[in-house]
């Protein structure tokens, strides 16, 4: 744990300074698990917000310090979830581009100006894959980026979601089954591509 | 050469697998963190307050209902429970009724004097 649980305790009897400690500990972590499950920066923010804000309402339910952590995993990806949903149904809403604000400035300035090549892999990487990770459903992209890209083992997915090993292996085979299709799609798309050219 | 091509698909499939992980990997490292930005706390406290706030209007208005709804029941129990003064008029019979309004003796007598008739003897056989 990144606190003690003291200080949980604390936020928990009400505290303001020692809520601000355990938010302040888990910013930076919290901050980066959203960014990879939303894939928009400019929303991790007010995500990671909500998240913080269940937790402060939610906190007096906390009962043992050892399920802290998969706790506030699960009000984060409840938290992005509910984003995603939302953002799914504005965009069948609007039907406004995929393109995020960030996306548009950095595809500006590639255009525009000599985009480190880093920056230009990393971008990419990206692209594809949060394309490949379009084809499943919202639960099982998650599902996905916490134990591939986030790396949380079983045990720990188990808390999170409170569903039994087994259930969550056969989720996350199919899952990747899928993703893995789609991949293998995308290479002989790419292949095809490179004899036309 | 069936064996040879399910070689070669096996050799796809597991190569495909290790590139997919190597994406993933490498997906975790290509995604930016923003910071937080310097109004991330206040912003958070303010919420956290706007929720409160919310929360505490909701319990008012729900006490204030119950506090209504129990004042009614109150009014309506004590209206049970007063004494019923029902006019007499309501529970009174016709005959009752009409007694009362012509309450004088000169009424019910031509009323009997009207009404009586001898009875007829019968003829003798």
């Amino acid at each position: 744990m990144l606190v003690d649980f003291e200080v949980v305790e604390r936020a928990r009897a009400g505290d303001p300074g020692a809520f601000n400690e355990v938010v302040t500990a888990y910013r930076r972590r919290i901050f980066g698990t959203i960014s990879r499950l939303i894939g928009r920066p400019e929303d991790v923010e007010d995500v990671a917000q909500e998240a913080f804000l269940r937790l402060y309402f939610s906190l007096d339910q906390l009962r043992s310090p050892d399920v802290f952590e998969p706790w506030l995993y699960r009000l984060t990806v409840n938290a992005a979830l509910d984003y995603l949903r939302k953002r799914k149904r504005r965009r069948l809403e609007s039907r406004v581009s995929d393109l995020s604000e960030i996306q548009v400035t950095m595809a500006d300035a590639a255009a525009g100006t000599h985009i480190q090549f880093e920056e230009h892999q990393k971008s990419r990487i990206r692209e594809t894959v949060d394309s490949l990770l379009s084809g499943v459903s919202e639960e099982d992209r998650m599902l996905l980026t916490l134990k591939e890209v986030e790396g949380l083992t079983l045990k720990e997915l188990e808390k999170v979601y409170h569903v039994n090993e087994n259930a969550l292996k056969v989720r996350l085979f199919r899952a990747r089954q899928r993703v893995l299709k789609a991949f293998a799609a995308s290479k002989s798309v790419q292949g095809e591509e490179k004899k036309n050219a | 050469m069936r064996d040879s091509m399910n070689e070669s698909l096996e050799r796809q499939s597991v190569e495909n697998e290790s590139e997919l992980d190597r994406l993933l990997t490498a997906y975790r490292e290509a995604c930016p963190i923003p910071d937080a930005s310097v109004n991330f706390m206040p912003h958070l406290w303010e919420r956290i307050d706007g929720s409160q706030n919310w929360t505490r209007q909701v319990w008012k208005w729900a006490n204030g209902m119950v506090a209504a709804a129990a004042a009614a029941s109150l009014f309506f129990v004590m209206l049970q429970l007063l004494p019923r003064h029902t006019p007499d008029f309501y529970g009174a019979t016709y005959l009752e009724t009409l007694a009362d309004q012509h309450d004088d003796d000169e009424v019910l007598e031509n009323v009997a004097l009207l009404n009586v008739k001898p009875p007829q003897e019968l003829p003798a056989k």
